[in-house]
């Protein structure tokens, strides 16, 4: 008997799906979902794990560690995350060429002309060009996070903070003349 | 308040908007770049997991290579994207969907239990078409 003459029955084609592929996890998490210690709700998020993310949770059921939301939750976490890698690195390249967004509150479409330092930024792929200061600001910003995880780096951390603030009221008030000699490049615009 | 570009409230593929329903939306500007410059090309698969079917969800952004939140420089808080998906049901096939952006801008209907306040100016929408990826392209025929 297959789905579909389920289904002409009148049960739920996608619960059907569902079902089955619960029946087909790993024989010792079906052992612990019999036993009544996984959840339906944990089981569910279960279904959505690939087949090798689904063989390490049972090798860690098999090894009799808990199979608990929060750690299913985890691994479905970083399971997206890696598949979302090349969207996230596709964007960071679409983006690049597109300054920030600083729109003006009495603009009327978000259109807003560049500024000097967002036209810095516009040749920073060129590895011998200086670096803008959005471009630092940026740098900076993925920085200073790690900071607070290693005590050597404390000092550093508060100086790299208030190096952000101070470049952050800069970049507001446009005042900064862009550090680039080169040409300035045709004028870009927002697009939202 | 920032007034950005709006979405034309008009009839659309997935028709009326609902009284009472949480939309997201984002309208088009003369300026800027054309609509395909943000278009995925060619298409990305959805990772093994993602259920965005009638379940338009936020993601947290992190960063490809280290896999770190990415921080709006901002605010310092994390930057949250939100991933809908576009229902073949009433859009049979993505360039549908992009050419009624093209006309009356991007608007999708939200839960309304999101938590909104998430979402900030560098959040972005990613959408998902079911057939945007032609799978069994070894069936296709040329034009005549």
């Amino acid at each position: 008997m297959t789905i579909d003459d389920l289904a002409e029955f009148d049960f739920h084609r996608s619960s059907l799906t569902e079902r089955l592929k619960m029946a087909r996890l790993p024989g010792p998490i079906l052992t612990q979902i019999l036993a009544g210690k996984i959840s339906q709700e944990v089981t569910r998020q279960m279904v959505r794990l690939t087949s090798t993310q689904q063989e390490q949770v049972a090798h860690l059921a098999q090894q009799g560690e808990d199979i608990t939301a929060e750690r299913i939750k985890g691994v479905l976490r970083a399971q997206i995350n890696t598949g979302l890698a090349p969207v996230q690195t596709t964007l960071t390249h679409a983006w690049a060429g597109i300054p920030e967004p600083h729109v003006h509150l009495t603009s009327g479409n978000g259109y807003t002309p560049t500024t000097a330092m967002e036209e810095g930024t516009t040749c920073a792929s060129r590895s011998d060009a200086p670096l803008s200061p959005a471009q630092v600001l940026s740098i900076l910003g993925r920085f200073e996070p790690q900071t607070s995880a290693n005590p050597g780096l404390t000092r550093v951390g508060m100086l790299a903070r208030v190096l952000i603030k101070e470049l952050q009221i800069a970049l507001r008030e446009h005042t900064v003349q862009p550090t680039s000699t080169t040409a300035t490049p045709e004028r870009e615009v927002i697009h939202v | 308040m920032f007034d950005f570009p709006r979405a034309i409230p008009d009839e659309r593929g997935c028709g009326d908007r609902e009284p009472g329903g949480v939309y997201v939306e984002s309208g088009l500007s003369p300026y800027g770049r054309p609509l395909e410059h943000f278009l995925f090309d060619p298409p990305l698969p959805l990772p093994a997991g993602v259920d965005l079917v009638n379940k338009p969800c936020l993601w947290q952004r992190v960063d490809p290579e280290t896999q770190e939140p990415v921080l709006d420089l901002e605010t310092g808080r994390p930057v949250y994207d939100l991933l809908i998906h576009i229902g073949a049901e009433h859009y049979e096939y993505a360039p549908d969907y992009v050419e009624e952006s093209r006309r009356l801008g991007a608007s999708r209907r939200l839960n309304a239990n999101l938590d909104l306040s998430l979402l900030t100016r560098r959040s972005h929408m990613l959408l998902a078409h079911p057939k945007a990826i032609i799978v069994p392209w070894r069936d296709l025929t040329l034009p005549e």
